[in-house]
């Protein structure tokens, strides 16, 4: 029996389709329009921030970004604390939520023996299902007295000689809000490179363990490259989380409109400025300039994401990956 | 040891005085978690010859030759007991480290496995890089190694690309390019060519034909015409019970293939099953 015997819709000579089936429509218009609908809302989105910060944007222009001043009685309006807060903090816990999770995902994938991996990989995505709310409080009740008392003392003993390391810890800052959302991005870095690091074939840790590579050249040799392209799309997931993130920054980080100086300032971040101060507004103005660093935070983050594709292709280009991309 | 029975089918080697390597195989039994793979099999594996291992799936040939470069130790679960020497040194002994192990014998796989992110200049750099070899040193040993496996003409132009750019066949050669770069006494060939086709093959094989002049081949194949085409000697393996795969016989390839001792050997090589 021949297809077009059956289906009389799809005879035609030059491979197009005639005739489409009405369920075959039905498909292609729900799947279509949820596709057109993340569109749409992105760009309505950008369109009413735009229109509703107007008022700040007309007044202040670009300027907006690099002006320190914010003053809501007076009027004066300038979002560079908050840019330089959330790109200070976000990159820092990137940094380190890099380090420490890959870290674990080659702990857990390479060293750990089965009855440790298991928990220990279920203990790490439950992270992930933690409240921000929680975070925050235990940072504001646990964390923030451990580095006022412990931890800032210490640092600024020993490392006090390094550029924006300065005394005294408060219990609120950048380093509080920065060890935060690096727990945060954990659970998402780790569940992703571990999956990738896993995800290396058998056959590529063996081609070197043949040329006698020890363990930790396998991995700095042939797993980590292989898995580069994954573990780089878990970092910019993390990544993605830590700017966003509003509530338990909010408790942590001191929300001082000065630019920081030191990693134990106070200091705050475009996400969590908007979430303490929308509703106690003081002025027209107020409200459109929050409402402007609202629009920036989403343009902030659609480039994050394109840059964040374009190395992922310039990192795999020209090369076979297996990865999640 | 066997390392001079067929001494006037192989040349000379270039310093008469160096040692023969030979590997010694004893009593070797192998596991992976229960599951028994290799059973109680000794031979002795003649130096500067082609040996070949062949054998029905599942009889442990594999496994064998992993257990010879202790590849087999990677699996989870996976244990030896029984000897394996080299140059008379037991590479199982406490005290030796496998890394240094796989240096001396190097392995190529059943399927190509070049490093995707690498070139193929850092390709067959990475071994030698990995013993310290630098500058020209490693640019020497780079280019005699694509030379002596006959890839210099095909590649010797574009050494800056990525290897998988490579045909299937030239994937297998650099890979054994790579694996003699880091100068190993004894290649191991885990069933090099199973996927490779028919030209690429018979390159590969000649390939091992001029590498046996200088080196150990052990091959493991599935492709008795391989075997016979190719090696010296020939094992075969049998895996009767359930209990790990034995040595049936091991003799000269042509004893092997015209007159085995063995009733099965002969079964098997007739075509009878397997």
């Amino acid at each position: 029996m021949q297809l077009t015997e059956m289906r009389p819709d799809f005879e035609r000579a030059d491979g197009v389709l005639a005739g489409v089936e009405p369920r075959e429509w039905l498909f292609r218009g729900i799947v279509g329009g949820a596709a057109l609908f993340v569109f749409v809302v992105i760009i309505a989105m950008i369109y009413e921030l735009t229109r509703q910060a107007w008022p700040a944007i007309d007044a202040f222009g670009l300027g907006f970004l690099t002006s320190t001043t914010w003053n809501p009685p007076s009027e004066q309006f300038g979002a560079a604390p908050f840019i330089i807060g959330t790109l200070v903090t976000s990159s820092l816990a990137l940094v380190l939520g890099t380090i420490i999770g890959v870290g674990s995902s080659l702990f857990l994938v390479e060293v750990a023996p089965r009855c440790v991996r298991l928990p220990v990989s279920y203990t790490v995505e439950l992270l992930a299902a933690i409240p921000s709310v929680v975070y925050g409080l235990w940072g504001v009740f646990v964390l923030g007295p451990w580095i006022q008392h412990t931890a800032g003392p210490f640092i600024v003993r020993w490392f006090g000689w390094l550029p924006w390391v300065e005394g005294p810890a408060l219990g609120v800052g950048v380093f509080e809000a920065v060890l935060i959302l690096t727990i945060m991005i954990l659970p998402t870095i780790v569940a992703i490179s571990r999956d990738v690091i896993g995800a290396v074939p058998r056959s590529q840790r063996e081609g070197i363990l043949a040329l006698g590579a020890t363990r930790w050249e396998m991995v700095r040799i042939a797993v980590l490259p292989y898995a580069r392209s994954g573990i780089l799309g878990a970092a910019i997931l993390g990544l993605a989380r830590a700017i966003g993130e509003t509530l338990a920054v909010a408790l942590v980080i001191g929300n001082s409109t000065q630019v920081p100086d030191s990693i134990f300032s106070p200091a705050y971040t475009m996400a969590s400025v908007i979430a303490n101060q929308f509703r106690e507004a003081e002025n027209d103005m107020h409200v459109a300039a929050l409402i402007y660093i609202g629009l920036l935070l989403l343009i902030i983050t659609l480039l994050v994401n394109a840059g964040a594709r374009l190395l992922v292709w310039r990192v795999t280009k020209g090369q076979i990956t297996t990865v999640i991309e | 040891m066997m390392a001079g029975d067929r001494a006037t089918q192989t040349p000379s080697p270039a310093t008469p005085s160096a040692p023969e390597a030979a590997v010694e195989v004893e009593r070797l039994s192998a596991w992976y978690g229960a599951t028994a793979a290799v059973r109680d099999v000794s031979l002795t594996i003649p130096a500067r010859q082609i040996t070949a291992i062949i054998g029905p799936s599942g009889c442990g040939k594999s496994t064998l030759l992993r257990c010879i470069n202790r590849m087999h130790e990677v699996a989870k679960g996976a244990r030896v007991e029984g000897t394996v020497r080299v140059d008379g040194e037991d590479i199982y002994a406490a005290g030796v480290d496998a890394a240094v192990v796989r240096e001396r014998i190097g392995m190529v796989f059943q399927r190509p496995n070049p490093f995707p992110t690498m070139s193929i200049w850092d390709n067959v750099g990475v071994g030698p890089r990995l013993l310290g070899m630098r500058g020209s040193v490693l640019s020497d040993v780079i280019e005699s190694s694509l030379r002596k496996s006959g890839l210099w003409d095909e590649v010797g132009a574009k050494l800056r690309t990525p290897a998988i750019e490579l045909s299937g066949g030239q994937q297998q050669r650099l890979c054994i390019a790579r694996c003699i770069a880091v100068k190993p006494e004894v290649i191991l060939m885990d069933e090099p060519c199973s996927a490779l086709d028919p030209i690429a093959t018979i390159r590969v094989e000649d390939l091992m034909r001029e590498l046996a002049r200088e080196y150990m081949v052990v091959i493991v194949t599935h492709n008795m015409h391989q075997a016979a085409r190719v090696s010296d000697k020939t094992a075969f393996m049998l895996a009767e019970d359930r209990d790990g795969g034995r040595l049936i016989e091991f003799d000269a390839t042509d004893s092997v293939f015209t007159g085995p001792a063995d009733r099965r050997t002969e079964e098997y090589v007739t075509g009878r099953f397997g």
